[in-house]
């Protein structure tokens, strides 16, 4: 009898230890004290350019675009990691590229992300790519439409789909003549990290 | 679904401890426990402790 009652203890113990857990969450590391180690990576997805002879400052945002020394490919700002002093961006295909600062000279910055966007220079932009791609469009549907005619004879499909394709067509390059023309005139500003007149990188 | 296990697994055996201590069949009061939960409890629990000598086969 005293075998069952050990037993029942044990087990009226054991659960009301589980329900206690069960219902306020209670994990047992939380007993003791958290030490944190120190991060290998700290960064930030956001640094300050700021140049002490004009006494002015510019903001990288992650996902802004920018260019760097002087170049062409484009990257897309994501973090700046504060140990090793590590741009980490993300190249036009999409792959993850970690610069350190020390190679880079120049970090170009449109001035678009500083400022309003250029309304009318998208506009005429994509005037002229709609006009650019109605032609080829055109073609193209055209051509799909006689595909189409040889095989359904009266039907409607070839005149929808020639239409379809010229629109699309057309509206695919407005979209790209309007991007196009909207970082019109919106250059790049170059900002040195080396030499006299350098800038330098600070975090908030 | 862990927890209405322990929440069944206490009762019962809360319950059976009570019986025990008041003479009662422990495992009848087991399965009462868990069946019933925290109403099985009450109800052992405001039973009188029952008399060996009065003791019968037939009571729970």
């Amino acid at each position: 009898m005293r075998n069952i009652k050990n037993i029942l203890l044990f087990t009226i113990i054991l659960s009301s230890v589980n329900v206690f857990i069960g219902i306020t969450k209670f994990e047992y590391k939380d007993i003791f004290t958290s030490v944190y180690a120190v991060e290998n990576n700290i960064s930030t997805d956001s640094i300050i350019l700021g140049s002490y002879k004009t006494n002015s400052s510019i903001e990288i945002r992650k996902g802004m675009p920018l260019k760097i020394n002087k170049k062409r490919p484009l990257y897309t700002f994501v973090s700046y990691d504060i140990k090793n002093n590590d741009m980490n961006l993300i190249d036009k295909k999409g792959a993850a590229v970690s610069l350190n600062i020390n190679n880079v000279n120049y970090i170009s910055v449109q001035v678009e992300n500083l400022s309003k966007g250029n309304v009318w220079g998208g506009l005429g932009g994509g005037l002229v790519g709609a006009a650019i791609g109605a032609y080829p469009s055109a073609l193209a549907g055209f051509a799909v439409g006689l595909g189409i005619g040889s095989y359904s004879g009266e039907s409607p499909m070839p005149m929808l789909a020639c239409l379809g394709i010229t629109a699309a067509g057309t509206a695919l390059s407005a979209q790209a003549g309007y991007n196009l023309g909207k970082n019109a005139g919106n250059s790049y500003i170059h900002i040195p990290l080396r030499g006299e007149g350098s800038w330098r990188i600070s975090i908030d | 679904m862990n927890i209405i296990f322990w929440y069944t697994l206490f009762f019962a055996s809360s319950t059976s401890y009570v019986a025990l201590n008041k003479g009662f069949n422990p495992y009848k009061w087991l399965v009462i426990g868990a069946v019933t939960g925290i109403v099985g409890l009450i109800i052992i629990s405001i039973q009188p402790e029952r008399d060996n000598a009065s003791d019968n086969s037939s009571a729970i």
